[in-house]
């Protein structure tokens, strides 16, 4: 037995978009208006939406055949207002005709309980909404289109039905049951899809009036939780349509500095000095290689104090000077690279400074050790060059200077930075 | 029940039969040849309406026997001004008729005018307001329906304005 011809391989339940395709043809009904903008969504508008709601769901065809009365506007204090409004079905008396049903909404509206809506960006500061394109007839440009965020409301509306038979009672309530069988409906206001959650029924009929006039009403509580959105707050600002970029390049760390290098070689030991200029900048000077044996760092001729002047970390080619050198001024750092410092012959040698107080009338100032080779001397921080200052005789103690220094007080220090043997 | 009758001895050394047909007929000439107050009654056909489950009918569904004219004494209340929802959707509503008849006349016409009935009255010509029966006073034991507690010789209903999605006439 074959199967039937005619069916169906696939039943598509859902025949609208989906997904993104969906939330574009939202967003288009939003949108779809001269505007980039959304229309203001206020109080009048989520009314119109209800009474949208109500004759386009609920209303139904009487026993008579004909569709039950609709007062299609909401009822206010305006007296001549519902006057006109139930006009067309009014009889000799100008009261309306029953059956019929009206909408009644609440006169307050307490801020939304719409959890999606509530307390998430403060101040009513706007967000960005759209950038949209414009031409100026010269140049391309672009606006920035900003809103704030939406306030939720909740406006609550009595749907009343007044009538004099029980079976539009039971249409009415079966109309209401199937719309809200899942606790809540929604009404378009302006492309924006509403929810409107049935929250009761009451009834007031009047059955119990023997001798008066007998009808049923009934008055269904629904909640529409709406959102306000106010055109006047909508925010449009130009965007940037030209941009001058202006880059200035600095760098903090200078170096290397490798025309300005020197080399000399004292005892087997070559001593590097590099020069730097000073740029009144920059704070970090970084030497060609890395400093083993930091001798000394010289400023325009004035010797330096490490921890004062500069720092710098053992083994780092880097040093740190705590306020940047002026502008051009001539920087000096000595240093060599070697680790351990050997002399010629083979022996080890020691890096040693000794400060010595100078002595009136005394020209030879002994030393602690042995000099095999002498760095660095300074008087009171100014560089001293070897033979035109002082001499010394290598293997013995003694400095002989040519000349002494004003005695001060407090007194005038040589800073001596000697090699001597292990 | 015995269909036997009792005839009424009551107040027989001053007032009879006789007595009580002249006081009705007086009563009736002044009722119906001065005052005519002239009413259309409307009787519902029960055994033709019929709703299975509430017994209510849509509108032009009531079947009704012929409309019958009858006389009596009317008096109608003034209207009360309400709302059916916290001060909105206004109705004026009219108030309710009291119509007081001869028992004789009912039955010199053969009719009985039951509770549900509906009642037309001319408010002008061309103005007819319809009233349901709320109370067809069929109960007359107390004094005031007697002549000096002879016996009882008029009703009085109690009829409340209707609707037009109710009744509006045949």
């Amino acid at each position: 037995m074959g199967l039937p011809k005619k069916h169906k391989n696939d039943i598509n339940v859902y025949t609208g978009k989906e997904l993104l395709e969906r939330r574009r043809e939202l967003l288009e009904e939003i949108t779809n208006q001269d505007t980039n903008l959304p229309e203001s969504v206020l109080h009048e508008d989520l009314d119109f939406g209800m009474l949208e709601f109500v004759k386009d769901n609920l209303l139904f065809k009487t026993g008579d055949g004909d569709t039950i009365n609709y007062i299609r506007r909401i009822l206010t204090i305006q007296r001549w207002s519902e006057m006109s409004n139930t006009f067309p079905f009014t009889d000799e008396d100008g009261n309306i005709e029953l059956p019929f049903i009206v909408v009644i909404r609440k006169p307050e509206v307490p801020f939304g309980t719409n959890p999606s809506l509530q307390y998430t960006i403060p101040d009513r500061q706007s967000f960005f909404y759209r950038r949209v394109p414009t031409w100026n007839g010269n140049r391309l440009g672009a606006d920035i289109y900003k809103i704030p965020q939406p306030i939720p409301v909740d406006m609550s509306f009595d749907i009343v039905i007044v009538c004099n038979r029980m079976r539009e009672l039971n249409r009415f309530n079966k109309k209401i049951m199937q719309k809200f069988s899942s606790r809540q409906s929604y009404t378009n206001v302006k492309g924006h899809y509403i929810p409107l959650v049935l929250e009761g029924i009451s009834d007031q009929s009047q059955i119990d009036s023997l001798e008066g006039r007998r009808y049923y009403q009934q008055s269904y509580t629904i909640q529409l939780q709406g959102f306000l959105i106010d055109d006047e707050e909508f925010e449009v600002t130009p965007a940037i349509d030209r941009t001058l970029i202006m880059s200035e390049l600095m760098s903090d760390i200078k170096g290397p500095s490798s025309s300005k290098i020197q080399k000399v070689i004292k005892n087997n030991i070559e001593v590097i000095t590099e020069k730097f200029l000073g740029d009144g900048i920059t704070t970090t000077y970084k030497t060609q290689k890395k400093v083993n044996n930091l001798f000394y760092v010289e400023l325009n001729g004035l010797v330096l104090v490490l921890g004062e002047d500069y720092l710098h970390n053992g083994n780092s080619s880097n040093i740190i000077f705590t306020t940047p050198p002026p502008l051009d001024s001539v920087l000096r750092i000595v240093y060599t690279f070697d680790s351990s410092l050997k002399s010629m012959e083979g022996k080890f040698l020691n890096i040693k400074k000794e400060v010595i107080e100078f002595v009136d009338g005394q020209m030879t100032y002994n030393l602690e050790h042995t000099i095999e080779d002498i760095i660095l001397l300074d008087v009171g921080g100014l560089l001293q060059i070897e033979g035109d200052y002082f001499t010394f005789i290598k293997g013995e103690y003694g400095v002989t200077v040519n000349e002494i220094p004003p005695i001060t007080t407090p007194k005038t220090k040589m800073s001596i930075l000697y090699l001597t043997q292990v | 029940m015995s269909k036997k009758k009792q005839p009424i001895n009551r107040l027989n050394k001053f007032f009879s039969y006789d007595d009580f047909d002249l006081d009705l007929s007086m009563g009736e000439e002044w009722l119906h040849g001065d005052i005519n107050f002239d009413l259309v009654l409307f009787r519902v056909d029960r055994s033709k309406t019929v709703d299975d489950v509430y017994g209510e009918s849509g509108k032009g569904e009531i079947k009704f026997l012929s409309p019958i004219e009858f006389k009596g004494m009317v008096v109608i209340g003034s209207p009360d001004n309400k709302t059916y929802s916290n001060g909105l959707g206004r109705i004026l509503e009219p108030g309710n008729m009291t119509i007081s008849v001869y028992k004789h006349h009912l039955e010199e016409k053969n009719i009985d005018i039951t509770y549900g009935d509906y009642i037309g009255y001319y408010e002008t010509e061309s103005r007819v307001r319809y009233y349901e029966v709320a109370n067809d006073g069929k109960v007359v034991s107390d004094n005031k329906h007697t002549i000096g507690g002879f016996k009882s010789f008029y009703r009085t209903l109690l009829c409340t304005p209707v609707s037009g999605d109710q009744f509006k006439g045949v």
